[in-house]
């Protein structure tokens, strides 16, 4: 073999027309699969696409179905002696206060409200879910000077699911239920149920309420729990 | 199906036109090196036509001209074109003289002491002036002529030939007989 041919076939090894072929090929190959992946990645996002579209109808319809049927406007029943007024109180802010109090569980309280017959919880229009009920009472000390927390406060009445959900009954004889948190009352609407006004506030995931009744001065506080499920506690209890 | 008739008009086209595109690639490419990826890049795109639309086999061949000049002009930037344009004097006061020397060294002259010609011409491909192993390809591979390669480079005959003895003098000293090949 000459030279010349020698350095031909050392050319023809580098620059290549079946390599080339063979490279292209592969190139052709990597794009369609690339193709087909973008493919089926765009066609994959279009159920997931249309399936958060409808979640998000769906959970915003739950909402307003279930959280803010009663929030946003002013809901009367004459039949029943209802208006029903919600206050936003993100809109007026809070204060939280600290109390120097002592809490006992697991005690007897007195039942705050009116019953037919026998004293019955089940009587009361509260969510399926909730079904545990536990009783406290809080002391506070008689004066400054006393270190005996002698004294009831409140007592609590605290129904929940276990979990995240609940409603907080606090109530006292004598004077307003110990506070934790202070709000500004000012412009607040009334709600009136059975001819009783309180007035029911709105914070974030819980809802606030105030009155009197039975001789008793109630708060209660709720947390999870829809305005629809507050408003029936409320009108079941309020009798 | 659609695929493989498609594959079949690419083959066909790619066996038509293949050694033309790369002649054509070689001389219009800044750096020889460069030859076979814009080659390639040049029938993918192709490929891509041919699975869109209908085309002519009369005017293939001016069909992938066009692409072949798209494709060297965004193969190169602009640094790129600045590092790879010659340095080398193309009228050269001795051309005349190689003239004169006219085949005195030939390239069955040489001998070489590792036959390794594959090494040969990466060193040829190496070089700075990258008018060398175009000239080499298109002389050794294609076997043109000094003139249609001058024609083909726009080029006088002389500078061919002296590309091409001083070249083959400096492949004797590097690799040929009691010359340095490892460096």
């Amino acid at each position: 073999m000459t030279n010349k041919e020698k350095l031909k076939k050392a050319i023809e090894q580098d620059i290549n027309p079946t390599n080339n072929y063979n490279e292209i090929i592969k190139k052709i190959e990597k794009e369609g699969q690339m193709k087909k992946e973008n493919n089926l990645l765009k066609w994959s996002l279009v159920p997931i696409c249309l399936i958060v579209i409808i979640s998000g109808i769906i959970f915003l319809n739950y909402k307003n179905d279930n959280n803010d049927s009663l929030e946003n406007q002013t809901y009367i029943d004459k039949d029943n002696n209802i208006t029903l007024n919600i206050n936003d109180l993100s809109k007026v802010g809070m204060t939280k206060l600290d109390a120097d109090i002592k809490t006992i569980s697991g005690v007897n309280i007195p039942y705050p409200f009116k019953v037919n017959g026998n004293q019955n919880e089940e009587w009361f229009i509260i969510p399926s879910d909730l079904t545990q009920t536990k009783n406290y009472i809080v002391y506070v000390k008689k004066d400054k000077d006393s270190k005996e927390y002698d004294t009831v406060a409140n007592y609590i009445m605290l129904i929940t699911d276990g979990n995240e959900r609940s409603i907080e009954v606090k109530y006292a004889k004598e004077q307003e239920p110990l506070r934790d948190y202070y709000f500004s009352e000012e412009n607040s609407k009334t709600t009136t149920i059975n001819g009783i006004d309180l007035k029911i506030y709105k914070y974030e995931n819980s809802f606030y309420t105030t009155f009197s009744y039975n001789g008793y001065y109630f708060d209660i506080e709720t947390l999870n729990i829809t305005s629809q499920e507050f408003s029936n506690y409320l009108v079941s209890i309020l009798k | 199906m659609a695929s493989e008739t498609y594959l079949s008009k690419f083959n066909n086209v790619y066996d038509k036109t293949y050694l033309d595109l790369l002649k054509y690639v070689i001389i219009k490419c800044h750096n020889i090196n460069d030859a076979n990826d814009i080659i390639q890049e040049i029938y993918l795109e192709l490929w891509n036509i041919i699975n869109k639309k209908e085309l002519s086999n009369d005017n293939i061949k001016s069909y992938l001209i066009g692409i072949a000049n798209n494709k060297i002009k965004k193969h190169y930037t602009l640094l790129q074109k600045i590092k790879t344009i010659s340095i080398f004097e193309k009228n050269d006061k001795d051309i005349e003289l190689i003239d004169l020397l006219e085949d005195k060294i030939n390239i069955e002259n040489i001998v070489i002491q590792k036959d390794n010609w594959l090494t040969i011409w990466q060193f040829i491909k190496s070089k700075k002036n990258q008018d060398i192993p175009k000239v080499f390809y298109l002389y050794y591979k294609l076997e043109l002529s000094i003139k249609e390669i001058a024609k083909e480079l726009n080029v006088s005959e002389s500078y061919i030939k002296n590309l091409i003895y001083r070249t083959l003098k400096e492949l004797q000293k590097k690799f040929g007989d009691g010359g340095i090949s490892n460096d």
